[in-house]
């Protein structure tokens, strides 16, 4: 069952837009996450698919029937909350069964779609135990048992890793992707965090004080930003934005910054002939940084400075360093293969080249590389 | 005269159930040891034990020559930052990060412009300058933290206690405080804990790390010994992004070699190991094997593993696949850019230099 959201908006109190003009779809059997900071508009956006809150204008549609005006109890939506909302006293079996219990389904048939949940979701061990005993992880399985047991039309999940460990966070989140993929559910995913949101979902939805600020798949979001937000929201860590100007000499258009000029290939340069725009955000991800070659590539440009700080990631080292040039200073994060033996106070070389980069409006901060010229 | 802070032998139960078990900590001043582990295994008792919101019921603390068991906990000098924050609510940001310095309960007296200068920097630095004259009720989570942390950090203590300063902040801010923050404790005269449940945290900002599970110190090391010689299954299981993969079997010699098998595997082992796990021949044992020890091959090969997707979760410079071999579910951080749909069948290579083996009895690395 697809969802369409059609210019929805929710005013409260006549002045307060909580979500302006709202245009998304999540087609069936697919995963859509909203993603964004405290008080972006995602959960009163769920609350809205989900009916507890009235759209102020717009209007929400599953597949070919709208729902704006049905109550919730009409919608068929299933919801998966971050605190569980399980009956602590009943065990794993009855608290999925419980809602095919209120429906007076005969007993035979509530024994066959439990135990199919069971064996769906690995909870077949723990079956006739208390939920109270249970980890956070194992709770929040069966709370997805709970709601998928009566075949709902949409699962929302609303933060569902919030509250666990880190281990069993990345357990879960494997868990949900691989009931996604195989089930074919249609769901929406509400989560402040990024990592979560790429590992489960087919596409994201970043959002930004109530304004959707770019939809698309987890490697369109991550690979071309639409705007500064959504560039420092996706990825970890976040892509350096760092203040540069767009200079033509001759037939070559360079990017100068602080301590570096990289000249841009023709095929970026082409990219930005619509632009008349000097000065520019140059969007850089850490991982896309590598120790400069004692020979520089073509298309690559140093930064030369000081490292502020070694942080020590396992397979990875992420460095910040501090790049000081012209009287201007910049600090650059990079994610070097280590462990290196880089530490605080070491001078540096990096080097970077236009492949990766993104470029943003430095005023309106939206990305000039895939932005349609006006 | 010896420096630092000593935690000799501490046992604390709390209603007759021992919660910490002989635990002996040495932090020299100037660094900084990173306590984690999984929530409940006693990181935060272990920081209030040093503050002395609390008493051992066996052990001993040492400051330098100073018995800080035999002191109430406001001559001990430490700056302790709680979880909770623990805020005044009537006071403001400025009022809450200068109280502890300008406290009559103090000896010593800041000059007023001492005590501006600190708040300024400390609140520059955690970015909620534009915040000074705003109450803790009107604060978000992060805010709060933050203010606790400029609380603890702008104390002249003679040792510092931060208990998860930095967990609910955003990834980028959290990235440039434990730069920070780093700087400036390897900088002070004085030993400092910091505790986090997130292992990644510790391994990055601890000069050494101490994992404590259950109320004991499974491992203490510097960070790169945790992460790549993890001293039990537990340590291993929380260390590492995606942590690392333990996988049961069994130990068998073939042709003058040692094999690791289970059902539809057998994997020669290189030298090294082999000769560490002739002891335990015959037992069972777990193969540790890191996510990014692993990669995906096409076709399969000698030296291949066989496994089935079980989920793919793709982050853009790298993906982490999920696949079956068996009945356990094995994680791959792989560099390829390609979708991997569910059940789809993969060859996996893995690096026999990077495997850690564990005793399958004693779950203790060989």
């Amino acid at each position: 069952m697809s969802i369409f959201l059609n210019g929805v908006s929710k005013t409260y109190g006549g002045e307060v837009v909580a979500v302006r003009e709202l245009d998304l779809k999540c087609p069936t059997g697919q995963m859509l996450a909203l993603l964004g900071p405290s008080g972006c508009g995602k959960s009163t956006t769920l609350k809205m698919i989900a009916g507890i809150e009235e759209v102020t204008t717009g209007e929400i549609w599953f597949g070919d029937r709208p729902v704006s005006a049905l109550p919730p109890g009409a919608r068929n939506i299933a919801m998966v909350f971050e605190d569980y909302a399980l009956y602590a006293h009943l065990s794993v079996f009855e608290n999925i069964a419980f809602p095919l219990r209120l429906r007076h389904l005969p007993k035979r048939v509530i024994e066959e779609r439990v135990e199919g949940m069971l064996d769906l979701l690995r909870l077949g061990d723990i079956r006739d135990e208390k939920v109270r005993k249970l980890s956070g992880g194992a709770q929040q399985r069966v709370a997805i048992g709970r709601a998928l047991v009566r075949d709902p039309d949409v699962i929302l999940f609303d933060e569902p890793l919030s509250h666990l460990d880190a281990d069993q966070k990345v357990q879960l989140r494997t868990e949900i992707k691989r009931l996604q993929q195989t089930q074919g559910l249609t769901s929406i995913l509400v989560t402040h965090d990024q990592t979560e949101a790429i590992a489960m979902s087919d596409a994201i939805a970043v959002m930004d004080h109530g304004v959707l600020q770019q939809v698309g798949s987890p490697q369109e979001l991550y690979e071309t930003p639409a705007n500064t937000f959504v560039a420092t929201f996706i990825g970890e860590p976040p892509m350096n934005l760092l203040p540069a100007r767009l200079a033509r000499k001759s037939d070559v258009l360079f990017l100068e910054g602080t301590g570096f000029t990289l000249p841009l290939s023709a095929q970026k340069g082409a990219a930005l002939t619509a632009t008349n725009t000097t000065d520019v955000i140059m969007g850089l991800r850490p991982e896309h940084i590598a120790l400069a070659p004692e020979t520089p590539l073509e298309h690559q440009a140093v930064m030369r400075g000081e490292v502020f700080f070694r942080e020590h990631r396992g397979d990875t080292d992420v460095l910040l360093v501090d790049i000081a040039a012209d009287g201007t200073t910049a600090r650059v994060s990079a994610d070097i293969a280590g462990p290196t033996a880089l530490r605080e106070g070491a001078s540096v070389a990096l080097a970077f080249d236009d492949r990766r980069l993104s470029l943003f409006d430095a005023e309106t901060g939206t990305n000039l590389l895939t932005a349609r010229a006006a | 005269m010896t420096s630092g802070l000593h935690l000799q032998s501490i046992a604390k139960d709390f209603l007759g159930t021992r919660v910490l078990h002989d635990i002996s900590l040495a932090v020299t001043p100037g660094e900084i040891l990173a306590i984690t582990g999984p929530s409940g295994a006693g990181k935060t008792t272990t920081c209030r034990l040093v503050s002395g919101l609390e008493m051992p019921d066996e052990g001993e603390i040492f400051l330098g020559d100073t018995q800080l068991t035999a002191l109430p906990a406001s001559k001990r000098h430490v700056a302790h930052m709680f979880e909770s924050y623990a805020l005044y609510p009537h006071l403001n940001v400025a009022q809450n990060i200068a109280f502890p310095l300008t406290s009559p309960a103090r000896n010593r007296r800041y000059k007023r412009a001492d005590v501006e200068a600190k708040v300024v920097e400390l609140t520059r630095l955690t970015q909620i300058e534009h915040l000074r004259h705003r109450l803790p009720g009107a604060l978000s989570g992060g805010q709060k933290q933050r203010v606790a942390l400029c609380r603890a950090l702008a104390q002249d203590a003679a040792c510092y206690l931060l208990d998860e300063p930095i967990s609910h902040l955003d990834a980028k801010l959290r990235n440039e405080l434990r730069g920070h923050i780093r700087r400036r404790q390897t900088k002070v005269d004085a030993p400092t804990l910091w505790s986090t449940p997130d292992a990644m945290e510790a391994l990055s900002i601890g000069d050494r790390v101490a994992v404590l599970i259950d109320g004991r110190i499974e491992q203490l090391g510097t960070p790169e010994e945790i992460y790549f010689s993890p001293a039990t299954t537990s340590v291993a299981r929380l260390v590492g992004d995606p942590a690392m993969n333990l996988l049961p079997g069994a130990v068998a010699a073939r042709e003058g070699a040692l094999f690791f098998e289970r059902e539809g595997v057998s994997l020669a082992l290189p030298q090294p190991i082999a000769k560490r796990i002739e002891p335990v021949m015959g037992h069972g044992l777990y193969l540790g094997v890191r996510p990014n020890a692993m990669d995906i091959r096409d076709g399969g090969g000698p030296g291949t593993l066989q496994m089935s997707v079980y989920a793919w979760e793709p982050f853009g410079k790298y993906a982490i696949v999920t696949a079956k071999l068996g009945e356990d579910l094995v994680r791959i951080k792989t560099h390829r850019t390609e979708r991997f749909a569910a059940n789809q069948p993969i060859a996996v290579t893995l690096d026999p230099t990077s495997l850690v083996v564990f005793d399958g009895t004693t779950r203790r690395s060989l």
